[in-house]
């Protein structure tokens, strides 16, 4: 629907000439807030949490790492786990393969700043096939990454995709929720804006069941347009006003090798 | 004797002292154009040896009391020549003047002034902007059309909802407070193609009233404003055709007598053609698309006697949006009201009106495998009789009564393949009024309105409702029958006072007290045809406003010039806003959603207005403020609200150069609206995020604009085929104002952020051809 509404200003912007010219606007500086970056998944036991600071936004630079935070994932039985600075604000856990059915909270302690987040991870929902499939939009042609599979009836679902490229690092492509298709037979679709694929590109997905306050923030995330009156912050699942998410993931990993069956 | 004239007699039997009047005579009439047969609204009606004065109504219609004996009549109004006569009156006598057209070449000489002055300076009516027939005449072209509500908004108290939108905001309040009436019944969605264009075909209208403040007992619903538009009535005398052709769209207008004269018919059409341009497209998708819009004003009048005629009106209007057979999007409204009016005897008259609207949107997707339509509907129906008693010229009482069932089906999903239908559920409500307004002269230089209207909202079952707590999480969910689950009574005073100051100055003050119970939800910057609307349930509250407006007025030279300060004060309760991140789609629990806090808004309008000569038009500005508060917003202070803009100006110009060319210019110049923007950055999942810390912290910049048209119209010849060409430049220097302002990497530096702004319309020329036989 979102596509309609963009050929429809497409169209009468063409026709009344709409242009775009870069400004300069003067803000003053902000006081920089935490933003935790905390994905877990069963694909490894190898676990990484960055912790970071927000800059000001016409500030040169990407990030303002936190380098002296106190990590620690814990469980309702006692379990912990210690996450240990590697630099550029990442920390990280070699040994740590989260479970199904266990409620994990996040800590994480800096200058004085204590923020906490709980998450548990779902069941996953199986996938019948995989692939790609090619579509017309506008004299233009996409290829969609395409995964056809049953939702279950009696849960809300909610799913996650990223994607490598030729092992790139993974990037976020989209999130679904069951809202509409709930028990059906569904095929979810996703494709990468900024870059096409090329024959013989190795494309690994991961597909994760995550929890709906994680969805929450990723569809937030997703939905961000410039157009929207009142723009705000993804929700996050993290206290004392962090940026950011604490997701347990149910993930698992497929392969694909794209071939390219357009005539050139 | 019939139960009205009952229920009129018991009043004056308890009130003798305002019955008095033995021994004066009434003097009443209609007064119409010869030519067009047309009423003619705002003629002045003058007793020579008396000085009693008195201007026709919107029907055309007036009314005098007079000491028997004969008098000499004289009735003028602009573009006519003046009518006079001596008559005799020894009892209550009804007249019907036409006047006949005078040619535009020779200077227009108006009899007495009284009549304007009158309506302006000592009327207590404040706030109100009244455009007659001959005012919308000559109102700028925008895109070759002459757009009503854009004209509106070069008013001072009303400004725009910015470039390529056609709601706006009327003394600081939201777009959806403005209540909108076609022959009394309700627009809802008064804009086509995503608010590029209105839905008034200004040739289908006869004439229109804004008020901003001093809203008359016989309107409610709505907070910010009332615009009654009435349509233009067949001409009952002779067939005609009038219409236009332009580059974007074109219209046409067919008008004539009905059974011998005693009725008359009018139809106006009008559409756009912007679609023609894609099928010039290589591309074949595109080709078979389409973006258009039309419209449909039809109107009819029939005396049924002396006493009684009957009125019809109807409006049609579509838009339509479709990509090949994938997605297909259109919207509608359709709005018709049935009207009789009666003048019982020569004191009372009354209307009554039937009212129908309906205002809906339809989407269609065919995306394999996602199948699937959206429906969405708000209607309203019921009846309003409204009654209008006159003492004597010094004394009337209006009254009536007004009942309206509303309904809003949220969007209803049916899903094929693979998606799953959600059905909404339909909301009712029923909304019943009594109102009387009793205006008053007390000595000359004192008048007053004082009246009140007493509104009850209904809350219909059947329905689910749902209770929320503070976190927007659902609470209870309860099943309700058949019945009338709440009322919501109101009683909002209607006052006003005005004082003459001088004989041709007042002072104003006015107070009124609004309720409505239905509200837009919408987060996006155009006005989007599928925003949704809420009513007021066991969750949402009513929203209510009191409105203190002082003002001063002033006429000069004998009328030619109109002069006004309106200072006001608004105070709103129960107002709407959305939690961040609301989810509005398909969200059955979307009154969770939504927050309710205060708002205010407060400033102060200046207008100065030339009506007569070769030159003529206004400058207002307006200076003002509209905040918000909200307990879970920016930490409960006072924030600015989305439409605050602190200076608005405007200056209109139409210039006769010669008796065929006219030309007509028009400058805006506003500061921006209040916008949120990302005051930091930072990093998810390798992605740029923006840091949005308060709402409505930062401005848009200055608006400003410049258009100019010229028309050349040759000489009128009666009963011969007449033509005439308009040639307009929007935004005539070109300026690029931001519709929207975005952040995005640098393409040179990804480390650091720039702003940059798009801009909608740049210059754009028009032409159309009109014609008139």
């Amino acid at each position: 629907m979102k596509r309609l509404f963009v050929f429809a200003a497409l169209v009468l912007g063409f026709f009344f000439q709409s242009c775009e010219e870069t400004i300069d606007l003067d803000f003053q500086d902000i006081d920089p807030v935490i933003v935790v970056e905390a994905e877990l998944s069963n694909l490894s036991n190898q676990q990484e949490i960055r912790v970071n600071k927000t800059k000001s936004i016409f500030e040169s630079g990407r990030f303002v790492y936190v380098e002296d935070a106190h990590v620690v994932v814990s469980t309702s039985k006692g379990q912990s786990f210690q996450f240990i600075h590697q630099g550029e604000g990442k920390y990280t856990h070699s040994n740590f393969i989260p479970q199904q059915g266990v409620e994990y909270s996040l800590s994480v302690l800096s200058e004085g700043q204590h923020i906490t987040a709980k998450s548990t991870m779902q069941a996953y929902v199986e996938v019948d096939s995989l692939g790609f499939i090619e579509e017309n939009i506008l004299d233009q042609s996409y290829d969609f990454v395409a995964i056809r599979f049953l939702d279950p009836n009696d849960e809300e679902n909610y799913y996650k995709y990223t994607m490598s490229v030729n092992d790139k690092p993974a990037k976020f492509m989209a999130v679904f929720s069951d809202k509409l298709n709930n028990g059906r037979d569904v095929e979810h679709r996703f494709y990468d804006a900024d870059n096409d694929f090329y024959q013989g590109d190795k494309v690994v997905v991961y597909r994760s069941l995550i929890s709906k306050e994680v969805f929450r923030y990723w569809n937030e995330y997703q939905r961000l347009t410039p157009s929207s009156s009142a723009p705000s912050n993804p929700t996050s699942n993290l206290s004392g006003g962090a940026l950011g998410y604490f997701s347990i993931n149910n993930t698992k990993r497929y392969t694909l090798e794209y071939t390219n069956m357009r005539q050139e | 004797m019939k139960p009205v004239e009952l229920i009129v007699t018991v009043f004056c039997l308890l009130l003798p002292v305002f019955c008095m009047g033995h021994g004066k005579v009434t003097l009443s009439g209609s007064v119409y154009s010869e030519q067009e047969g047309q009423t003619i609204h705002g003629a002045i009606v003058h007793i020579k040896s008396e000085d009693i004065n008195t201007t026709t109504d919107p029907n055309g219609f007036f009314q005098l009391t007079l000491e028997p004996g004969k008098y000499t009549l004289q009735v003028s109004h602009v573009g006519y020549k003046p009518y006079e006569e001596e008559i005799a009156v020894e009892e209550d006598r009804k007249l019907e003047i036409k006047l006949k057209s005078a040619p535009r070449n020779i200077q227009e000489v108006v009899v007495n002034q009284e009549g304007k002055k009158r309506d302006f300076v000592k009327s207590p009516q404040m706030s109100l902007i009244d455009l007659k027939a001959e005012d919308l005449k000559s109102i700028p072209i925008v895109f070759g059309e002459k757009d009503i509500l854009k004209t509106l908004q070069l008013m001072p108290g009303i400004s725009s909802a910015g470039e390529g939108n056609a709601s706006f905001y009327v003394r600081g309040g939201k777009e959806d407070q403005n209540l909108i009436l076609l022959d009394q019944a309700t627009v809802y969605n008064p804009t086509h193609l995503l608010g590029f264009f209105s839905t008034f075909n200004s040739d289908a209208i006869n004439s229109l009233q804004l008020y901003k403040g001093g809203i008359p007992a016989q309107y409610g619903g709505r907070l910010s404003s009332v615009i009654d538009i009435q349509t233009q009535q067949g001409n009952k005398e002779k067939f005609g055709v009038n219409g236009g052709i332009g580059l974007i769209a074109s219209r046409m207008m067919i008008q004539g007598p009905m059974s011998h004269g005693k009725g008359a018919y009018v139809v106006s059409a009008r559409r756009t053609y912007a679609d023609m341009f894609l099928k010039l497209a290589k591309d074949k998708d595109v080709r078979n698309s389409h973006l258009y819009f039309y419209d449909v004003n039809g109107q009819a009048s029939y005396t049924l006697n002396p006493k009684h005629e009957l009125t019809l009106s109807a409006y049609l209007g579509t838009d339509d949006l479709g990509y090949k057979e994938t997605f297909n999007f259109s919207w509608s409204n359709k709005v018709g009201s049935l009207g009789l009016n009666s003048k019982w005897n020569s004191n009372l008259s009354s209307k009554l009106f039937l009212i129908y609207s309906d205002y809906d949107y339809n989407i269609e997707v065919n995306s394999n495998p996602n199948v699937f339509s959206i429906d969405s509907r708000i209607r309203n129906f019921g009846l309003k009789n409204h009654f209008d008693y006159f003492f004597n010229e010094n004394q009337r009482i209006n009254f009536g009564v007004s009942l309206m069932h509303q309904s809003v089906l949220p969007s209803d999903l049916k899903g094929k393949q693979s998606v799953n239908s959600i059905r909404s559920e339909r909301r009712k409500g029923l909304e019943g009024a009594l109102y009387a307004s009793y205006e008053r002269q007390w000595i000359p230089r004192l008048s007053s309105f004082l009246g009140f209207r007493l509104t009850d909202f209904m809350v219909l079952g059947p329905g689910t409702f749902y209770t929320f707590d503070d976190q927007g999480e659902v609470e209870n969910e309860e099943h309700y029958g058949r019945s009338i689950l709440k009322h919501m009574v109101h009683l909002e005073p209607r006052l006003a006072v005005s004082y003459q100051t001088g004989a041709s100055s007042s002072v104003k003050l006015s107070y009124n007290r609004l309720s409505q119970h239905l509200q837009q939800l919408s987060n996006t910057t155009s006005s989007l045809p599928t925003d949704q609307y809420v009513m007021t349930s066991l969750q949402v509250k009513p929203q209510l406003a009191d409105q203190l407006a002082l003002g001063f007025f002033k006429t000069l030279r004998d009328s030619v010039y109109q002069f006004s300060i309106e200072s006001y004060y608004k105070h709103m309760l129960n107002q709407l806003e959305l939690r961040d991140g609301a989810d509005l789609q398909f969200n059955k629990y979307v009154e969770g959603e939504l927050t309710f806090g205060l708002g205010r808004s407060y400033g102060v309008e200046f207008l100065l207005r030339k009506n007569k000569g070769k030159l003529k038009g206004w400058i207002g500005y307006t200076l003002a403020k509209s905040e918000k508060q909200f307990d879970d917003i920016r930490n409960g202070d006072w924030f600015p609200a989305r439409q605050d803009r602190r200076h608005d100006a405007s200056l209109v110009v139409m210039y006769s150069l010669s008796p065929k060319w006219t030309l007509s210019g028009t400058f805006v110049y506003q500061t921006g609206q209040a916008v949120t923007f990302p005051t930091g950055k930072y990093e998810i999942d390798g992605k740029t995020m923006y840091y949005y810390s308060n709402r409505n912290a930062h401005r848009m910049p200055d608006y400003h604009r410049l258009d100019l048209s010229f028309t050349y119209e040759p000489s009128f010849k009666v009963n011969k085929f007449h033509s005439s060409w308009s040639f307009g430049l929007y935004n005539a220097y070109n300026q690029k104002n931001a519709y929207l302002i975005n952040f995005r990497e640098q393409d040179d530096n990804k480390e650091k952020i720039e702003a940059y702004k798009i801009s909608l319309f740049g210059i754009i020329p028009s032409v159309t051809w009109n014609f008139k036989f």
